[in-house]
């Protein structure tokens, strides 16, 4: 069965349209290549980007820096508040595909698509962030529920002053990240890790980030990320095996927080 | 089969097609197709100014649109001479090889330059991160730019 297409004039039309079964179609750079897979077919695509009101970065009464659904990868990780707020993302961002996919691509389409090796989905599963619904009320990252229609992601405006850096491995670069690493350190000294890549979601890693900030050696980074999996074996794919991903998580965690304690 | 109806300026003509809903731009416009994911670059067009994955856009989103391709590679360069300077420079670091990825090469290049008199390593090899070459002219690609740039009064 055919794809469709349809442009709605205000964010409730497509809300009404992503209820009735359509898909959200926003930068395109996660959704049109399945659709050139013929992964995703038979459904009707919702065209936003001529939406009006969905493309501001704001810091908003509440201590929310609120993200809209069109804001491009890119203007995110160059944004004065994204990079004084969550640093991290900012970081993370500057990994993600190549300037091409990033100037289209969107912050929101990123994390409703929400892959495993996902750099901004970890720094905003650190952070806490949750994605703001056209319909009322938020939700985790990862795709909405059928008829859901995510408008902005909602982070705490809380990082003012923390340093932070992100570390990943691909196979070349530009390609999907096998394994990153994100590091915060915020003003007090309180530091934080969390890796994407090694489980199908973001992994915040307190131990490792307890053993890194001890100034411990790969052998007991190793021994907290075994702590952090709780049992949970990463995952191997074609790219790297789940061995791999073990034995480069702490070498990424070194050099993420190398990364971190450079930045301004 | 659900048809639109996509009116946009191509290479400074005005044109209308009808579309299948799922048709990409790429299709429409004929662009060479590398990987359909937006990793190889083969496929970019400039619409509105902002180079694109011509493969990740639907035709229907290009309706009211700007669009530009290789035929306007002396337009977006700013330059009446042909061979433009990027297509002269590309010729003489032998970058023309099996030739699959060169219209969005140009293309691409020639927007990431355009108002440029310099650029980083780090922004030229960033760049060149979306435009593939499989037969190893990377660095050819890399030097060809660095040459317009030179042209142009100040070197990187």
């Amino acid at each position: 069965m055919p794809i469709g297409y349809v442009r709605p004039a205000s964010v409730a039309a497509a809300s009404a349209l992503a209820a009735a079964g359509g898909r959200i179609l926003a930068g395109g750079q996660s959704l049109m290549p399945l659709v050139n897979r013929g992964d995703v077919d038979d459904v009707e695509l919702i065209d936003i980007n001529r939406l009006p009101g969905l493309d501001a970065i704001e810091v908003r009464a509440e201590g929310w820096l609120e993200i809209g659904a069109l804001v491009r990868l890119e203007a995110a990780r160059l944004h004065p508040l994204v990079r004084s707020f969550q640093p991290l993302l900012a970081d993370a961002l500057a990994w993600v595909g190549n300037p091409a996919i990033r100037r289209r691509g969107t912050l929101v389409g990123n994390l409703v698509n929400n892959a495993p090796g996902a750099e901004a989905a970890a720094a905003a599963a650190l952070a806490g962030a949750r994605l703001v619904t056209a319909e009322g009320g938020t939700h985790g990252l990862g795709l909405l529920p059928p008829g859901r229609f995510a408008t902005a992601v909602r982070f705490p405006a809380a990082g003012l002053g923390t340093r932070a850096g992100f570390y990943e491995v691909q196979r070349r670069f530009g390609h999907i990240c096998t394994v990153g690493c994100g590091v915060t350190i915020a003003p007090a000294g309180r530091m934080d890790v969390v890796f994407c890549g090694l489980l199908d979601a973001p992994m915040p890693a307190p131990a490792v980030a307890e053993a890194l900030a001890a100034g411990g050696g790969d052998a007991s980074l190793l021994d907290a990320l075994h702590t952090d999996l709780a049992g949970r074996s990463p995952r191997a794919d074609m790219h790297a095996s789940a061995d791999y991903r073990l034995r480069v998580a702490p070498v990424l965690a070194r050099r993420a927080r190398a990364r971190a304690e450079a930045a301004p | 089969m659900t048809h639109l109806e996509v009116a946009f300026v191509l290479d400074g003509v005005q044109t209308r097609a009808w579309v299948e809903a799922g048709t990409t731009l790429a299709d429409l416009l004929e662009q060479p197709v590398g990987c359909g994911e937006g990793a190889c670059g083969a496929c970019t067009v400039v619409v509105n100014d902002v180079p694109v994955r011509s493969c990740l856009m639907l035709a229907a989103q290009a309706d009211g649109a700007t669009v530009r391709t290789l035929a306007s590679l002396a337009d977006i360069e700013g330059t009446d001479s042909l061979p433009t300077p990027l297509q002269q420079q590309f010729s003489a670091h032998r970058t023309f090889q099996c030739g699959w990825c060169v219209p969005g090469m140009l293309v691409g290049t020639a927007a990431f330059l355009a108002g440029r008199h310099s650029a980083t390593e780090a922004e030229l090899a960033e760049h060149f991160l979306g435009h593939l070459c499989r037969c190893t002219a990377g660095n050819g690609t890399i030097a060809a730019a660095v040459a317009v740039l030179a042209q142009r009064g100040t070197r990187p």
